[in-house]
């Protein structure tokens, strides 16, 4: 995982609000370019079908070209964001880019964080950033 | 848990039906099939023997000679009467015409209509089971090829493995009714699809080889006409005989052929009139039965009578004419049978007679000499009535068992090869399997477009289809990818098994992801109008795909082509072309 950071969306309950402020996280990782083309395959998703998984978290995604590792930008929100789509709110939103190839490393990720969801012992809501940060490298 | 779906879903892609094993699993299918289609198929011959003689003989022409005269016109009468009035019925009610096995394997997409030919096959077992002097192969090797037509396109099968699949059943078919498994897949390969290449004739084996296995299970599989002790002692002046039987017994088969066609054309008028003409044909051969009932039947009995000795020369010169004026009226009138018996019978009575004019020659020949001469007589005239000089050799020689006999043969088979060679004869069955709506297999290699020989699929899903649906068609079918289809049909993506293999037991991923989110678009797709060489240069190049999908320059899917089906399309093709040279 060449990528990976979190961010509190303390003060934000709107779903695109929230994406903004995780892409901003990106700005110096990726050219724009890329980042736009992220956006872009994130936002084409999240139309397509809802990325919300069970719990509290989600997952918006994108798969764009020339993406050399996985990204991923992890959102901690204590009140929740409204998922629209799903009318639930999520408390841990994983927002991820990986490269249009590498179908079997995105599977991999998202069933590293859906186990380790499972497994959590503590109350999502409650958790910090650094918290979900330390543990998500772990895995 | 993970390793066991892995495990399970190798072997299965080992195994895969779609694959190279899959070729031989389904010959397998078709010869065990085409066995039984056989024995149903006699079983319902002698059935409506008994039903029109009442004799339980079995066999027809035992049959005729143990019942009145008045009886032996009248069953052939009834017969060619129901026979003709059937194909009438098929004629009127049925919008598809019936295509013959041939013309679907050698020109063919491999499609025959169910019911039109059905109804023949119908039409045939009346013929065959009141007397016809017609033979039963043909007929009963359409009914298996039907079958097989039918269940290959029920799954879906890629054009050339239906074809393949259609001749596996007919190779079995001839095996069960020649008891003859290496004369079976010789015959499809080198008569019915034309090429003898090892990759077309393997699976062809395997299915006569399952076919014959089937009837020995059942019923008695051995050799039809056995006289292994039949030989002629080689030296140059029967070498030379040899030739000049081949030489002649190919101008004897010239003239039957020209005699067939004639025929044909001169008896064979409106559909409305068939029943009528069956039954003047019926009555025809009837009314010659009453004094020799060896002209009913294929001819078999004859052939019987030959290898036995039983017959003297005047009257085997008589029984030719006779059967060879019945034969052609039948099939003239337009009777649904086959010729295959018929010409082995007029090829070993013509050898029968050569061995007797040597004799008045004075030329020592003993009764297992004459018998292989009528032997040699027989694979000659074969050789030049079926083009198929190999066919002729390994079906005598498995008939009968007469294994010495093959240096003799090869000579005389050669000779009467050559014959048809110089004379350019058209075979009996090159009319078959020349008529018919031409495909790709018919076309020269560079002429062979992508979009000929795709396989049609539905194994498609949308860009939202959940990967729990994908997983179910992956478990069904172990296919290599399930292609991503927009509802207006335009291609979106591949998802290939190997990506997702090892996720399909999450139950979060199965009910969240979806087909976009493991789609794959760096596949490269076919477009129909490449042809076949560009096809098999985009495989080459990409060694990792097992399949290809086709799709349009707007996008629009086709379908899938196989890596298996597109290198059999070519070697079919390939072949006929370098033979064509």
């Amino acid at each position: 995982m060449a990528f990976i950071k979190a961010v509190d969306l303390k003060g934000f309950d709107d779903q695109a609000e929230c994406l903004e402020q995780m892409f901003a996280e990106l700005a110096g990782v990726l050219d724009g370019d890329k980042l736009e083309a992220l956006k872009e395959a994130v936002y084409l998703r999240e139309d397509t079908a809802s990325t919300y998984l069970e719990g509290g978290l989600a997952a918006p995604h994108g798969r764009i070209d020339g993406l050399k590792n996985e990204i991923v930008v992890i959102g901690v929100s204590k009140d929740g964001v409204d998922w629209p789509e799903s009318g639930k709110k999520a408390h841990l939103i994983f927002l991820i880019g990986v490269d249009r190839k590498s179908v079997a490393s995105y599977l991999s990720l998202l069933q590293k964080i859906i186990k380790w969801k499972k497994g959590y012992a503590g109350n999502l809501s409650q958790a910090t950033a650094e918290q979900i940060l330390r543990d998500i490298k772990m895995l | 848990m993970r390793w066991l779906v892995r495990t399970v879903f190798y072997l299965r892609g080992r195994f895969n039906l779609r694959g190279r094993a899959g070729l031989y699993f389904y010959a397998i299918l078709a010869g065990a099939f085409a066995a039984l289609v056989a024995m149903c198929f006699q079983a319902a011959t002698k059935w409506i023997l008994f039903a029109l003689t009442s004799s339980g003989a079995g066999r027809i022409v035992a049959s005729f000679a143990e019942v009145e005269p008045w009886r032996r016109v009248m069953s052939l009468s009834i017969g060619g009467l129901v026979a003709g009035l059937i194909l009438l019925y098929a004629s009127k009610k049925i919008r598809n015409r019936a295509t013959p096995y041939m013309e679907a394997l050698s020109i063919g997409d491999g499609y025959i209509p169910v019911r039109a030919n059905l109804l023949r096959s119908l039409a045939a077992i009346v013929t065959i089971g009141s007397g016809a002097s017609i033979g039963r192969e043909g007929p009963l090797v359409q009914t298996a090829a039907v079958f097989a037509s039918a269940f290959g396109r029920r799954i879906r099968m890629s054009m050339p493995r239906l074809r393949l699949f259609i001749a596996c059943a007919a190779s079995g078919a001839l095996a069960a009714v020649f008891h003859t498994p290496l004369a079976g897949g010789l015959f499809v390969c080198e008569i019915v699809i034309g090429v003898m290449a090892i990759d077309m004739l393997a699976p062809l084996l395997v299915a006569s080889c399952a076919s014959y296995l089937t009837m020995m299970a059942l019923v008695d599989t051995s050799p039809l006409y056995e006289f292994a002790a039949a030989h002629i002692d080689m030296d140059l002046s029967m070498a030379a005989y040899a030739a000049i039987l081949g030489i002649c017994a190919s101008l004897l088969a010239n003239l039957w052929l020209i005699l067939l066609s004639k025929m044909r054309s001169a008896l064979n008028g409106k559909a409305e009139w068939l029943p009528l003409r069956l039954v003047a044909a019926g009555v025809g051969v009837g009314i010659i039965s009453v004094w020799y009932p060896e002209v009913v039947g294929n001819g078999a009995h004859i052939i019987r009578g030959i290898v036995s000795m039983n017959f003297t020369p005047d009257t085997i010169l008589l029984l030719l004419f006779l059967k060879v004026f019945s034969v052609a009226l039948f099939f003239g009138m337009g009777a649904v049978g086959g010729v295959l018996t018929p010409s082995l019978t007029i090829g070993g009575i013509s050898g029968f007679l050569f061995a007797h004019v040597l004799l008045a020659m004075g030329v020592p020949l003993g009764e297992e000499e004459i018998i292989g001469f009528s032997l040699l007589g027989m694979a000659s005239f074969f050789t030049t009535a079926a083009a198929a000089p190999v066919t002729s050799l390994i079906l005598v020689i498995e008939f009968t068992m007469a294994g010495r006999l093959i240096f003799p043969l090869i000579i005389g088979v050669l000779a009467s090869y050559g014959m048809s060679k110089v004379l350019a004869t058209k075979s009996m069955y090159a009319a078959s399997a020349a008529k018919g709506i031409k495909t790709a297999f018919n076309m020269p290699l560079k002429d062979v477009k992508i979009g000929d020989i795709f396989r049609k699929t539905s194994d498609t899903v949308s860009s939202t289809t959940l990967f729990a649906q994908i997983a179910k068609i992956f478990i069904k079918k172990p296919e290599y990818a399930v292609y991503v289809v927009s509802r207006s049909g335009r291609y979106a993506g591949a998802i290939l098994q190997r990506d997702v293999l090892g996720f399909m037991r999450s139950n979060v991923l199965l009910g969240n992801v979806i087909a976009d989110d493991i789609m794959r678009t760096d596949i490269p797709a076919l477009r129909p109008e490449m042809s076949l060489l560009e096809g098999i240069g985009v495989f080459a190049e990409h060694m990792e795909c097992e399949s290809l999908p086709i799709v349009s320059k707007d996008k629009k899917f086709y379908g899938v082509v196989n890596r298996s089906d597109i290198f059999m399309g070519f070697n079919e093709i390939a072949m006929r072309d370098k033979l064509l040279v």
